[in-house]
């Protein structure tokens, strides 16, 4: 079916692009929403910022830096404590939060000042930090800072030390991806190969695109490590500044979140002829064939059949609970891009559930194309969802359960139907064998809460 | 053609990492493939070749030539 103007966008038209209702025999190449494209004033988008995608999903996970946000403090408040990527190293990242602070005189004056007084403050508070990430955001991008050059200057007097700068103002992009997409190219360009790390194996990756969400990294960290295969770096779950630096030294790309990393993968392959090698982690199959194609890729097929037999032995009674427990539950997911199409196969082949309705903040037309293909007929996908519309979707499908953040969990949850937190997972991780465990429990348990049905009663009575 | 080779059990030569990559994937989907459609494995080598070819060239429609995506017509992209 043609792409469909939901009741309550008659106002806003322009919506009708967005959203698609799939008919059995369509493919892409017929009808695909638009997305990443500007938010249409006035609808009530779920995005974030540029910032937002540079700092909170991908700078803010390094362990061992220290994050300045050179703009006004609300910047930084807002991308602090709100996702859960833990640390081998007590979570010094999730600890603190470091911001210029940026006041009204500063706009006026120029706040480069205050970024090296901020700079300087900051490494000598914590004088076993050696690293540190610049953000721009709105209002010193738009008064035109120039933190590459206070950057340098602070690495000219302190010498011992490293400074990244990220060029990444809210207003730069349309979503959060123009973040992730600065990110990548900046890092590459100013920071890869620019430190050499120590080879332990013949066979080394980079694991790309995996934020250590609720402990994500360890549990794959675990597979890769029991095949054989060194990870020299982790972009950018649990991982170092330096290890970041030392990407051009992998042997292969695996990438899971192609959105938000797939660009550094890209210019690995052209700048130093790595292979980019895309996986899905979640979901059993999926995991098998993620360790079997590593395998193959590396001639360590017995290795890997060894792991996926190992860890199939321990977590498939568990699965199997599930299994016979969750067929024929109708799901929404509403997530950031990639996770409709990580997740939808994933669902409805091994679970049987059914996934009703797909809803990107970020993903780019790269995402629908998959989403879509992986998807069934009957769903709704829906680019940059507004508040409006989740409501009009769940009165059509009527969903038991909806993957979400919390953003939009909340507003579902007084609507009484139980949400799943699909960013930031409630009792993760999700990702491997066990992941697609604890993921099924956290559905089940959502689906069979009693909760949600005592929230609906007046317990004033009469 | 990997997957062919892969399919009628011939040996694919591995020198280059890109080659490497190219045979893991093959050998996956060519797997999936087996498991799926039983009847793929009365095909003989050049059946095989010309089935693949069509496939890739339904791929090629569906992901590149007739794909909707208004990126892969940035030329920066
Ligand atoms: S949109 Fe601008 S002001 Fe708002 S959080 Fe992002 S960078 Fe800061």
């Amino acid at each position: 079916m043609p792409t469909v103007l939901f009741d309550c966008d008659t106002a806003i038209p322009e919506r009708k692009r967005h959203c698609y209702i799939k008919e059995m025999g369509e493919d892409t190449t017929q009808y695909l929403p638009s997305s990443d494209i500007s938010t249409i004033p006035g609808t009530l988008s779920e995005r974030g910022c540029a910032y937002c995608g540079a700092k909170l999903v991908i700078g803010g996970v390094l362990k061992d830096t220290i994050q300045m946000i050179h703009g006004p403090v609300g910047c930084a408040y807002d991308t602090w404590h709100t996702k859960r990527y833990p640390s081998d190293n007590g979570n010094f990242q999730l600890k603190y939060v470091w911001s210029t602070n940026l006041k009204e005189k500063d706009v006026v004056f120029g706040g480069e000042r205050r970024l090296k007084a901020s700079i300087l403050e900051a490494f000598a508070e914590m004088p076993n930090i050696k690293r540190m990430i610049i953000y721009t955001t709105c209002a010193t991008a738009l008064i035109g800072d120039d933190p590459k050059k206070i950057a340098a200057e602070v690495q000219k007097e302190l010498k011992d030390i490293d400074i990244f700068v990220v060029e990444c103002p809210g207003f730069a992009g349309v979503s959060q991806s123009k973040g992730h997409h600065e990110f990548n190219i900046s890092w590459m360009r100013d920071k890869v190969g620019t430190w050499e790390p120590k080879i332990t194996s013949p066979y080394t990756i980079n694991f790309i695109g995996d934020y250590n969400i609720q402990e994500d990294s360890y549990v794959c960290e675990k597979y890769f490590h029991k095949m054989g295969i060194q990870i020299i770096a982790h972009f950018t779950g649990n991982t170092t500044y330096d290890s970041l630096r030392g990407m051009h030294r992998a042997k292969l790309n695996l990438v899971n979140c192609a959105r938000s990393a797939g660009y550094i993968a890209n210019e690995l392959k052209k700048s130093y002829g790595i292979p980019r090698m895309d996986i899905d982690s979640w979901g059993f199959e999926y995991c098998k064939i993620m360790l079997r194609k590593l395998g193959a890729f590396f001639s360590l097929e017995d290795k890997a059949e060894e792991v996926i037999a190992e860890e199939v032995e321990k977590w498939k009674p568990k699965y199997d609970w599930y299994k016979t427990r969750l067929p024929g539950k109708k799901v929404a997911i509403w997530t950031g891009g990639p996770r409709l199409w990580h997740w939808t196969r994933a669902l409805e082949d091994e679970l049987g559930m059914k996934v009703v309705a797909m809803s990107s903040k970020f993903g780019h037309q790269e995402d629908f194309e998959k989403a879509i293909a992986r998807g069934t007929t009957g769903t709704i996908y829906i680019d940059d969802g507004n508040e409006l519309e989740f409501f009009e979707v769940i009165e059509k499908v009527n969903p038991d359960l909806i993957l979400t953040g919390p953003r939009v969990g909340d507003l579902v949850k007084k609507l009484h139907i139980p949400y799943v937190n699909g960013h930031a997972y409630h009792n993760g991780p999700y990702m491997g064998f066990e992941g697609a465990v604890n993921m099924a429990r956290d559905m089940y348990n959502a689906i069979n809460s009693p909760l949600m049905k005592l929230a609906k009663e007046d317990l004033r009575g009469g | 053609m990997m997957m062919a080779d892969i399919m009628t059990g011939e040996t694919s030569h591995l020198e280059t990492s890109a080659n490497k990559y190219f045979y893991a994937d093959a050998k996956i989907v060519t797997a999936e493939l087996k498991a799926c459609l039983p009847w793929l494995n009365d095909m003989n080598k050049e059946e095989l070749k010309e089935l693949l070819n069509g496939v890739k060239e339904r791929l090629l429609d569906i992901t590149v030539k007739n794909s909707l995506n208004g990126e892969l017509r940035v030329k920066n992209y």
